[in-house]
């Protein structure tokens, strides 16, 4: 039996990278390049309410990659540009994202697992 | 007879939604949905979001009236203001997935976030706003009400929160206005009708099985 670690971010490519991946495209503010790789647009749920400070959950767009993927992880400040297809249907479009500059990707509290929050971008 | 003050309150609505100029939407007391569609128009940069105005209460201080005369109401209405943003940036380039790499890094490092763009348009609303209701044509708030005197006393604004892929702020500020409240005196009580009492022939009954025979006052009419 091989390591278990080692395992889990194996299977966790298994979860987002075969039957449910979808093609991720980022730009790096670093190099100017544009890479892409497999992994999922989600809706992450945090929970708070501005008009009242009451508890409930609103979904936050995130898009979920394994970290062994990505050429060139992303840090808190940086500014990506991010396209991905928030619709899992077949031929759905791919929308335009930025990072949300002040949110660090959570790596390493997930067997290599970052979720990059999102921010809708229109032509300035 | 109702009090001056909701007529002062449904004239401020009013002068708000009049001068809206398609740069925000005027609400009076209801409750907002939790997303932040209702104050965001994509790709309109005149629209800055949405007012919410009603009163939140009222201030009688001791000596604020003459036994004969107007009682002095502090009324503190509320403004609440909601905005939202997207990001800011060059698409001709960021969604161009053969764009060179230098003009990525130009265009990426020009990208406005969210929350920037939230937090000046929710400064320019509430300038709009301020301008509005400070305004020496408006010293009565729009109303036929004889108001004292109107300022608006604190603007504070909330931290920004994501919904979605999208940013909203709120913010809140209240206007104080003096209201003179007219006392029209409480109605006239009614006066009771006549009755008759029959205190021979009440026959009634209780669990005891008791004769209970003539134990009450019967009102006949």
């Amino acid at each position: 039996m091989g390591n278990l670690r080692i395992e889990a971010e194996s299977d966790l490519g298994e979860m987002l990278e075969s039957d449910f991946g979808q093609q991720i495209f980022f730009k790096s503010p670093n190099t100017g390049n544009t890479f892409d790789v497999q992994g999922r647009f989600d809706l992450y749920p945090s929970r708070e309410n501005p008009d009242t400070g009451q508890m409930i959950i609103i979904a936050n767009a995130s898009v979920s990659v394994r970290a062994s993927t990505m050429p060139e992880i992303p840090k808190a400040g940086e500014k990506w540009a991010i396209r991905a297809q928030p619709t899992p249907v077949e031929n759905a479009p791919f929308e335009d994202f930025v990072m949300t500059p002040d949110q660090a990707p959570e790596e390493a509290t997930r067997m290599g697992w970052i979720t990059i929050f999102l921010q809708r971008i229109e032509q300035s | 007879m109702p009090m001056n003050f909701i007529q002062v309150i449904n004239d401020a609505v009013a002068l708000l939604q009049a001068n809206e100029n398609g740069q925000y939407r005027a609400l009076g007391y209801q409750v907002l949905s939790d997303t932040p569609d209702e104050a965001f128009i994509e790709g309109d940069d005149t629209f800055l979001g949405t007012v919410r105005i009603f009163h939140k209460a009222s201030d009688f201080p001791a000596k604020s009236g003459s036994r004969n005369g107007p009682v002095n109401n502090e009324v503190k209405i509320a403004l609440e203001f909601k905005t939202a943003a997207k990001a800011k940036g060059d698409m001709t380039v960021l969604s161009d997935e053969s764009a060179l790499p230098a003009d990525v890094i130009t265009a990426l490092a020009a990208v406005q976030n969210a929350e920037l763009i939230a937090n000046g348009k929710m400064d320019n609303l509430f300038s709009t706003v301020y301008n509005i209701i400070m305004d020496l044509r408006n010293k009565k708030l729009g109303s036929s009400i004889n108001i004292g005197s109107r300022w608006i006393s604190q603007y504070a604004k909330d931290d920004p929160v994501r919904f979605g892929a999208i940013v909203a702020l709120t913010a809140g500020a209240t206007i104080t206005a003096l209201v003179p409240e007219q006392l029209s005196g409480a109605p006239t009580p009614a006066q009771p009708t006549e009755k008759t009492y029959d205190t021979d022939t009440v026959s009634t009954y209780d669990d005891t099985g008791a004769d209970v025979t003539n134990a009450g006052v019967k009102v006949t009419n």
